[in-house]
């Protein structure tokens, strides 16, 4: 149970506090409502870039990193599609630092040609380092330009090409800080020793004066429903090959999220899991197997991807996905399969707030979807979830007509 | 609306602690004498207990057993299969999972609190009657040789691998670098062998964090506590050859990156520099404001990171710069980390950046201690490397004190670019 209050201050930025007095350290998370998903089809991979820039200095503060490490504190931050999270740690007697730093790149972060050029190189790099050096590297970008047509999901937050980073000009960068980089689209959220009353009177003293932006009105175009299956095949020269297919499902806020995500776990998560126990260690066709969701805003992704075993064909592999998913919607999913997955999301959950850092992370993620209260009511809404539930949101999903299916290797 | 301007010019003001304590611990000792350490933190009923058994890479009679025994040490009793033990642990929404390492390994149960009268048993009988099922091993040794086959591809393992050889030699346990024969030849009678001798309760030094209570300490009495151990048979002596060569270079030709590994052998926690080196350590590339990162990726961008570490095992540390470049800067790469090295033995560090590394320092230390499950591991980790509870402080007392003369000197001693083994793997241009 994590005790919180909630303020707005009068700009719009929404303030979570939770008190914990036993630690001598404090977190400090700022969430910006901004990620790939607002991002143009022709500069893809810009919020990413900029949280890079976000560490390039601000007016008051030309050295983010110095001054944190200054106070004892450490930081980083990291950027999805639907979102981009700064975090800093550090002791709560020095609080002050991470929210004058917070604040001053809130209100004016300092822009230059120098900072753009260093950070475009040093994303650039990334981008090599693990999305084209490395084997399987480009996996997500070839799998989601498939599974999405419309929605800006179809591109991985790194961007869908080196040259949209590359290409960056400064007037793009500061028209999307302008539009997305204001207190009334971020949330601050505080936890650690440090009183309610105090951290409010702290958070009104350095965030208050920042002006309100006005919100973009760029609207997201959502995913049609799909008509048809999808196909595709990659060919890379890697050791092993890979089958997916991935089905459209429930966003994070969707009424069938919570069965969704369970089915999931029964079939691939942990070593009990469908998947794992027919495909894996009876039939040995993959070498390993799982499933899972992307717990995404908008229409997300449910995966099942396996790794065949040497000498499997794609397609005996991917006929025995098919067949499993088959059976679990004839069969239904049994009692005692539930009651694992439930009692491993309940664990899960209870062991996830467990210091400061989580307990100001997992707040401001679940305030971004509508309700902070979610880190303490999520596990009921799973335990909510009947039987009846798992057989609809099977009987739903797996429809052949809504399947795509990628071939990755030789 | 009015708001106050607030003056932002000026940083607010520091409080640096003058001292960091672990935190509250407790310590006492089961039935047959095992050692069990404890940090408590009860405002969720979950519970992490962790058992360490002296049975890693150093202890090994053949290559890759500790890792093949510690992954099947989950997989199949003699009751049990492998998928009557899954189904059982997970059903309760609980996990058992085993690391390797080069010194000891870990098995690690996460589980709620009302839970573990369920698993601790099926813990105890792994621990002692752990069958290592053939249809297991070949199972595993199938994902080990997918596992290198793409590894082989990754510039980053192959580098590293490299580097391990090259430090201590590729017959020694930290350095030997697995290849395919190794996985092929594993055989379930040396894997029980060595389960059975290695992983007796009664070696196994424990530490809880979480909820723990009363009912927590009489389940690990009743399955781990309740037999003593017979003592582990065998000499443990191993020569340790580094490679002559200085420099190796790994060709592979179709990547755009290419891995360095600047490193060399040094000294381990249990000696007097080892803290003040640490903070040396730090200046160079041991946080994110290091003169490393500094230098390569935020002023020149040639990598998305670069990074300097010190590695301590019980018989052999050492100290590494890490970081993947482009191919075309590669050298200059190179030539701007040796220099860094020299910078540090050659000026002193000015007071500014030490006071910006102590700071950050104590700080991680503080970071490092808060909530129970950072904090027992900071206590694993010390207990592990054979150090009495004192080392934190004196820890805490070298990142105080360390003075610039004394950076330039150990820099000078231990950080000296002539002395490093290079290595590269990638397409160097």
């Amino acid at each position: 149970m994590i005790n919180y209050n909630k303020f707005t201050l009068d700009n719009g930025l929404t303030v979570l506090v939770n008190e914990d007095f036993g630690t001598q350290i404090a977190a400090v998370d700022v969430l910006y409502k901004v990620g790939a998903r607002n991002e143009t089809a022709d500069k893809t991979g810009f919020a990413h870039l900029f949280e890079h820039l976000m560490f390039g200095g601000s007016v008051n503060a030309p050295d983010f990193d110095t001054e944190l490490q200054l106070a004892g504190g450490t930081n980083n931050a990291f950027t999805t599609n639907d979102l981009t999270n700064y975090y800093d740690v550090l002791p709560v007697n020095n609080i002050e630092t991470a929210l004058w730093l917070e604040s001053d790149r809130m209100l004016h972060l300092d822009f230059s040609e120098r900072s753009l050029d260093v950070q475009r190189n040093v994303v650039c790099e990334e981008f090599k380092e693990h999305y084209i050096n490395r084997p399987y590297g480009d996996v997500w970008h070839k799998l989601r330009e498939m599974v999405y047509t419309t929605h800006p999901y179809r591109w991985p937050t790194i961007g869908l090409e080196l040259d949209h980073i590359r290409e960056a000009k400064l007037s793009d960068v500061e028209s999307f800080f302008y539009s997305w980089y204001r207190p009334n689209n971020a949330i601050l959220s505080i936890s650690g020793g440090i009183s309610t009353a105090k951290a409010l009177e702290l958070a009104e003293k350095w965030f208050g004066d920042i002006p309100a932006g006005v919100q973009p009105e760029r609207i997201i175009p959502q995913e049609p429903a799909q008509s048809a299956a999808r196909f595709k095949k990659v060919e890379a020269d890697v050791p092993v090959n890979l089958v997916y297919q991935v089905w459209h499902m429930d966003g994070r806020n969707g009424s069938g999220y919570y069965a969704q995500n369970l089915l999931s776990d029964v079939l691939g998560n942990g070593e009990s899991s469908r998947l794992y126990q027919s495909l894996k260690m009876e039939q040995q066709l993959f070498t390993d197997i799982s499933a899972y969701v992307s717990g995404s805003m908008d229409t997300g992704m449910f995966v099942v991807s396996g790794k065949l075993a040497d000498g499997v064909s794609y397609e005996e592999g991917n006929a025995a996905i098919t067949r499993e998913l088959k059976k679990l919607q004839s069969e239904g999913c049994g009692d005692r399969e539930l009651q694992r997955v439930k009692n491993m999301v309940e664990t899960d959950l209870a062991g996830s707030y467990m210091n400061a850092l989580n307990k100001a992370q997992g707040l401001a993620m679940a305030e971004m979807l509508g309700n902070a209260d979610l880190v303490n009511t999520e596990i009921d809404m799973y335990t909510a979830v009947t039987a009846t539930d798992m057989d609809a949101a099977a009987s739903l999903l797996f429809r052949e007509d809504q399947c795509s299916t990628m071939f990755y290797g030789k | 609306m009015t708001t106050k301007m607030i003056n932002r010019t000026a940083a607010p003001d520091l409080q640096i602690p003058e001292t960091v304590s672990l935190g509250a611990y407790r310590q006492l000792t089961l039935g047959n004498g095992v050692p069990v350490y404890i940090a408590d933190n009860n405002t969720e009923d979950v519970v992490k207990i962790e058992l360490c058994f002296p049975a890693g890479r150093w202890y090994e009679p053949s290559p890759m057993l500790s890792r093949a025994v510690c992954r099947l040490l989950t997989k199949g009793t003699s009751r049990f299969s492998s998928k009557e033990l899954a189904d059982r642990i997970e059903f309760y929404g609980a996990s058992v999972e085993t690391a390797n390492g080069h010194d000891y390994t870990s098995v690690k149960i996460f589980s709620l609190g009302k839970y573990l009268p369920e698993i601790m048993p099926l813990v105890g009988e792994m621990l002692q009657d752990a069958s290592m099922p053939p249809e297991e091993l070949q199972l595993f040794q199938k994902k080990q040789l997918q596992k290198l086959q793409v590894g082989l591809r990754n510039t980053d393992f192959v580098a590293n691998r490299t580097m391990h050889a090259a430090l201590f030699g590729d017959q020694h346990p930290y350095g030997y670098a697995v290849d395919a024969d190794m996985i092929r030849a594993l055989d379930t009678t040396s894997m029980r062998n060595f389960s059975r001798q290695h992983y007796q309760p009664g070696l196994a030094t424990v530490f809880l964090s979480g909820n723990i209570t009363d009912a927590t300490i009489q389940e690990l009495e009743r399955s781990v506590g309740s037999q003593t151990a017979e003592p582990i048979t065998g000499a443990h002596q191993r020569s340790l050859h580094s490679a002559e060569e200085q420099q190796i270079l790994v060709p592979n030709a179709e990547s755009v990156q290419s891995s360095i590994r600047i490193a060399s052998l040094t000294i381990g926690k249990d000696h007097p520099d080892y803290a003040p080196l640490n903070v040396a350590n730090t200046v160079l590339g041991g946080y994110f404001g290091s003169r490393l990162m500094s230098n390569i990726r935020e002023d020149k961008g040639y990598t998305y990171g670069i990074y300097s570490l010190i590695r301590h095992h019980h018989n052999g540390s050492y100290f590494v710069i890490d970081t993947e470049v482009g191919n075309e800067v590669c050298r200059a790469a190179v030539d701007e980390i040796y220099a860094e090295m020299k910078q540090l033995a050659e000026v002193p560090v000015d007071n500014n950046e030490l006071t910006v590394v102590r700071n950050y320092m104590l700080g991680s230390l503080i970071r490092a201690t808060d909530g129970s499950f950072n904090r027992i591991q900071v206590i694993r980790n010390m207990v592990m490397s054979g150090l009495d509870f004192e080392y934190f402080d004196r820890l805490v007392t070298a990142v105080q004190r360390t003075r610039p003369e004394q950076i330039q000197e150990l820099a000078g001693k231990y950080l000296d670019p002539t002395k490093q083994k290079e290595i590269i793997c990638g397409q160097p241009i």
